[in-house]
């Protein structure tokens, strides 16, 4: 039996509810148990309930519910939680790996002493989990990258970043949903959109799935829409 | 029957009351940064508290009415003129088509919001149900992006003109100006000396600052190596301190994570106030417990449902 979570208070409109302390699967299991749970049951004054990677916010409505309110629900709802294996779903994700697109390639590989194909089919080879979406809509932060990759973020942050781009961001990857700043190191860039707004459902990928990198070539990049510099 | 933006001022935009509920998909709440204020102008022209309306910004947009339309006014004192007479604030306002409505200097505050009866969101991008603009994430609003000039905003069919007023002391929200309120984080891992120095000292508002944050300039606050914090969402009004030492409280167009370590989170009722303040402001915080919070947020409730009569 896991330790119950740890609950407070985060100002006068949440609860965080903490699993722990670090990225596992076993934490994001228990994330994903509990947030289904707390979604079959939900009260009328929950405004959102939001995963981290080990963790819950609930944030409610003040006016509708007293903290003693939040406590008791969370008492009452969260001893059926179950800790819940995720990646029934699978989504392969096309990443043209080039220097022009992923300014970063090389010189990681360097960093590294790796040649850049090495580099490619270190990132190609696991099967990530959105353990959550962040930053911006639809941006996943990718667990299960190989420690050999794992590199800190740049000093300074990059004024824009195209979407698309397929970085590492200390001992994640992920993929950058819209143009934007951003720190991590770039790698390549996809035609997968992780958010369309004018889609339906607008997010490619959700908490609890799984991700595959694909390395594909310049041709199939273009073919498969994507832009890039000529 | 139209808006026409002939000047689109520093920074105006089309907001609501957000798009809450999707922090799961990354997706910010968003809004009005003063919901109190748009809710009240919403109110003026009898529209729903969370009908879209324009945030403006310090200074303020020139714009046309092309029809006979009820607007008014709340938030910010901009000096308001409409065909060259001063409108009184607080008060439901008629324009007659083709005139014109300027705004002039800053008096007080940050952000005034704009509503015409039947909203101003018709020209809007919805998207989750809100016409709320971020820019960021280039959603709601006029493509995502704040108004230009040559900008026109549909109007719904206008209701026969009504004379509504905000009936007392809407002032009493925002004073004192400069302390706002907030309750500190339980168990953070900040050193005790951080919140001790930030509850006493003053904080401007720097000149990077936006919808999304506000930096506070003041002392260097110590922070502790405690390497990277796991991301973890983030509650609204929260307080962030980045190794530079230097607190960031988290605004309506906020990341839904973050990983710095917390001092504690503005209490609801001060968001207005918050949102009010203009970069080079100064400012105190001062900790209370959820109890006044919730009690400071309720009073403000309990006048809103009678304010404007």
């Amino acid at each position: 039996m896991a330790d119950a979570p740890h609950i407070q208070p985060m100002g006068d409109s949440a609860f965080v509810i903490r699993f722990g302390e670090v990225i596992s699967l076993e934490l994001h299991a228990r994330v994903i148990g509990a947030l289904r749970v707390l979604d079959n049951s939900r009260e009328d004054w929950v405004l959102d309930l939001v995963p981290g990677y080990a963790s819950v916010m609930v944030i409610y409505d003040t006016l509708w519910a007293t903290p003693e309110d939040v406590q008791r629900w969370l008492a009452e709802t969260l001893p059926h939680a179950r800790p819940e294996p995720s990646g029934h779903r699978v989504i392969e994700v096309p990443v043209w790996y080039h220097p022009s697109v992923g300014p970063d390639l090389e010189p990681l590989a360097r960093e590294k002493g790796l040649t850049v194909e090495e580099l490619i089919a270190l990132h190609t080879a696991p099967e990530y989990l959105v353990y959550m979406l962040g930053f911006r809509p639809g941006f996943p932060f990718l667990g299960g990258l190989d420690p050999r990759l794992f590199a800190p973020r740049l000093a300074t942050p990059r004024a824009a970043v195209p979407a698309g781009s397929v970085g590492i961001g200390g001992q994640q990857t992920g993929i950058y949903p819209l143009r934007s700043p951003g720190g991590w190191r770039l790698l390549g860039r996809t035609t997968l959109r992780p958010f369309a707004p004018e889609a339906d459902p607008p997010f490619a990928l959700g908490v609890g799935d799984r991700v595959r990198f694909v390395s594909i070539t310049e041709d199939r990049f273009r073919a498969l829409g994507g832009e890039a510099p000529p | 029957m139209s808006l026409r933006v002939r000047k689109p001022g520093l920074f105006t935009t089309i907001q609501d009351l957000g798009r809450p509920g999707s922090g799961r998909w990354g997706v910010s709440p968003g809004g009005a940064m003063d919901p109190l204020a748009l809710t009240v102008a919403n109110l003026l022209v009898g529209n729903s508290a969370q009908a879209d309306a324009l945030e403006i910004t310090a200074l303020g947009p020139e714009l046309v009415f092309d029809e006979e339309a009820s607007f008014a006014l709340a938030g910010a004192e901009l000096s308001a003129a409409l065909d060259g007479a001063r409108l009184t604030p607080g008060h439901a306002h008629r324009a007659l088509a083709g005139q014109t409505l300027r705004f002039g200097t800053r008096v007080l505050g940050a952000r005034a919001y704009l509503a015409v009866a039947g909203g101003l969101g018709r020209s809007a991008r919805l998207f989750l149900g809100s016409a709320a603009t971020d820019i960021e994430a280039g959603l709601g609003g006029l493509g995502g992006r704040p108004l230009r000039a040559g900008d026109t905003l549909a109007l719904a069919p206008q209701p026969p003109f009504q004379a509504r007023a905000v009936h007392e002391g809407w002032e009493r929200w925002y004073q004192p100006p400069d302390e706002v309120r907030f309750i500190p984080e339980v168990g953070t891992q900040l050193p005790p000396e951080a919140l001790e120095r930030f509850g006493a000292s003053r904080f401007r508002i720097s000149s990077r600052s936006n919808r999304v944050g506000y930096r506070l300039e003041g002392p260097d606050l110590p922070t502790e190596r405690v390497g990277l914090q796991l991301s973890e969402p983030v509650a609204p009004g929260t307080l962030q301190l980045p190794p530079d030492g230097h607190p960031i409280v988290l605004m309506a167009d906020r990341q839904t994570t973050g990983g710095y370590p917390r001092l504690g989170h503005v209490i609801r009722a001060d968001v207005p106030k918050l949102a009010q303040l203009w970069l080079g402001d100064s400012l105190s915080f001062r900790a209370v417990t959820l109890t006044e919070a919730r009690q400071a947020l309720h009073e403000q409730k309990a006048w809103l449902k009678k304010a404007v009569v």
